[in-house]
């Protein structure tokens, strides 16, 4: 482990990318403390105000606060990220491992599962399922973690093939170790460096997912704020023109969130395996 | 060749179609409200009238057997009523969308390795340069910058602030389609689209091109003194630009589920803003038709990915 944090540290991009990410994270978790308004008090006489000293940011049109919407906003997006990857890395884990050590009949039907989910534009499927059960933060979490299954279990399944065949396994099946304690116990642990890549690098895409949904108000709904949906509520094209402070802050925070963690990840990356070529993968 | 193509039609691209279908039809089915519902809310009618129109609509049949039905229909190209006023069939509103969506895919696909391709060949040729540093960089901004920003800040910059460009739209009524004016429309729209598929392909052609540069048969090819040039153009981009070809079928997707977004920011009449309007609106038959539309346009963009590998390397055709 020290010698992937030394790797690691010799990546100047990976390593600002990781100062970044820990300035946001703080800021998410000590919102209550560092906003200066509550995030959700309209004030019908400052609305639309450019940046001032008493509004860092400026005010939406409601008159609320937009940095102190954008810290508590933050909160939601980095949640939605962690809670949805969770999800899908839950669902990959026993789906890759199911078929990739038994093979077989599971093993094609699972793929072929993965096949439907991975060939079909994502955000679509999204909008379809959220329009049903209605858009809420929990929903959008359900949703996103559900559709992104594939990606780990293909990674997993990948691993357990190559590991199957291992002396180590070899030995405990020997021993009498039941499947799923060979399964979990054994090679999992096995495959937790390429699994902390795919799911650092599946949190930055669900940050984006997240706010491409509320962005297009069906992700997290009203009044609650996440930067998709203060992004959303600057498309009037007056808003554009003439209030950039509603829009462009918002818009920045998830940007400069993405890129971070997408650096973090490629920096994880190389520190595992340092023989791979930086650039050989394809988001 | 067309072993191999059959093979993938029929093992890997029904199955996977039939498998969406079912599974939307699936989760349609699971939706709250029923056809039948809006029927509960008019007044002087009876219980009788309402199972009557249960029976007539299937919905007494078992899950499997209205699924089939439901097929049946579509695979002869009906898609039902849309749910609003209009009553028009899906399969027309669909039809009306679906160009300007294939034209500002296309483009932006057209975009995206028209630029991504000659870059990635440059920052691996020129590899550890500045250039190569700087496309790398880029290309990361590229993947991590969202879309709906890139498309604002566009908006912003070009169409409101120097007013150069449309700020979104696809011809207005009785405008001429000239060359000109397609090129006006479909900038900005395709740059937002195709940005995130420029900077993939960037990366992916730069370390395919020097996974090749490091074989052998290059080492031969300088050996007998081939111009540098001539071994990069001649021998390995041929060899570099296949794995590239998977890539294609594999980006369609993508393409589709940035069109949603980029075409409600520019106001573009194609099946993703009809599909957010359809889902404001909670209209089924619509939201199911143009799910319908997208898997059956992966499907072709796939069996094209297919045939233009199979024809680009001899050794899938004898497989």
């Amino acid at each position: 482990m020290r010698k992937v944090w030394r790797r690691f540290r010799r990546n100047k991009l990976a390593l600002a990318g990781l100062c970044v990410l820990v300035i946001f994270i703080l800021s998410a978790v000590f919102a209550p403390y560092l906003a200066p308004h509550d995030p959700n008090r309209a004030n019908l006489r400052e609305r639309n105000q450019p940046p001032s000293k008493e509004h860092p940011f400026g005010t939406d049109d409601m008159g609320r606060d937009i940095l102190s919407r954008l810290l508590y906003g933050g909160r939601i997006s980095l949640s939605v990220g962690l809670v949805s990857v969770g999800i899908s890395l839950t669902i990959g884990l026993v789906m890759g491992a199911l078929a990739g050590y038994f093979g077989g009949a599971v093993d094609t039907v699972i793929m072929r599962l993965a096949d439907i989910f991975y060939s079909f534009p994502f955000l679509i499927l999204a909008i379809t399922i959220s329009a049903i059960f209605g858009p809420s933060i929990y929903n959008t979490m359900i949703i996103l973690g559900v559709l992104s299954w594939p990606g780990p279990a293909r990674l997993l399944r990948a691993e357990f093939l190559k590991l199957k065949t291992s002396d180590f396994v070899a030995a405990a099946t020997a021993l009498g170790a039941s499947p799923s304690r060979i399964m979990f116990r054994h090679i999992l642990p096995n495959a937790f460096s390429p699994l902390l890549v795919s799911a650092t690098l599946g949190v930055a895409s669900a940050i984006l997912s997240e706010a491409g949904l509320s962005f297009l108000g069906l992700g997290v709904p009203p009044p609650a704020p996440s930067w998709g949906n203060m992004l959303n509520r600057a498309r009037p094209l007056h808003v554009l023109a003439g209030m950039p402070w509603m829009w462009i802050p918002p818009g920045l925070a998830v940007f400069v969130v993405v890129l971070s963690i997408n650096f973090v990840g490629d920096g994880l990356r190389d520190a595992f395996d340092p023989r791979q070529d930086q650039s050989q993968s394809y988001e | 060749m067309w072993r191999y193509i059959v093979r993938r039609v029929f093992l890997q691209g029904i199955p996977v179609l039939l498998g969406f279908t079912f599974l939307l039809y699936f989760v349609i089915t699971i939706a709250p409200g029923s056809p039948v519902t809006h029927l509960r809310g008019v007044p002087n009618i009876d219980q009788e009238t309402i199972a009557r129109r249960e029976a007539q609509l299937g919905l007494n049949d078992s899950f499997p057997v209205q699924y089939i039905k439901w097929l049946g229909r579509v695979l002869r190209g009906d898609l039902g009523l849309s749910f609003d006023s209009s009553r028009r069939p899906v399969a027309e509103l669909i039809m009306e969308r679906m160009p300007a969506t294939i034209i500002l895919s296309l483009s932006s696909i057209i975009l995206a390795w028209a630029i991504g391709i000659p870059v990635g060949i440059l920052s691996a040729r020129y590899q550890y340069s500045a250039l190569d540093y700087a496309v790398t960089f880029l290309a990361f901004v590229g993947i991590s910058i969202p879309s709906f920003f890139f498309g604002l800040l566009l908006l912003y910059v070009f169409a409101l602030k120097l007013n150069v460009l449309p700020a979104g739209g696809f011809f207005m009524a009785g405008e001429a389609r000239t060359f000109m004016g397609y090129v006006r429309y479909l900038l900005l729209p395709s740059i937002t689209l195709g940005l995130s598929d420029i900077a993939g392909i960037a990366r992916y052609m730069r370390s395919s091109l020097l996974e090749v540069l490091g074989q052998d048969f290059l080492r031969t090819a300088r050996a007998k003194g081939l111009a540098e040039s001539i071994v990069l153009y001649k021998h390995a981009l041929r060899n570099a630009l296949l794995p590239i070809l998977t890539l294609m079928g594999f980006t369609i997707p993508f393409i589709f589920s940035g069109a949603v977004i980029v075409e409600s920011i520019f106001a573009w009449p194609g099946l993703g803003s009809l599909a957010i309007q359809a889902v404001n609106e909670r209209n089924y038959p619509v939201i199911m038709g143009i799910n319908l539309m997208f898997a059956v346009l992966i499907f072709l963009g796939n069996l094209i990915a297919d045939i233009s590998y199979a024809v680009a390397d001899p050794r899938i055709r004898y497989e």
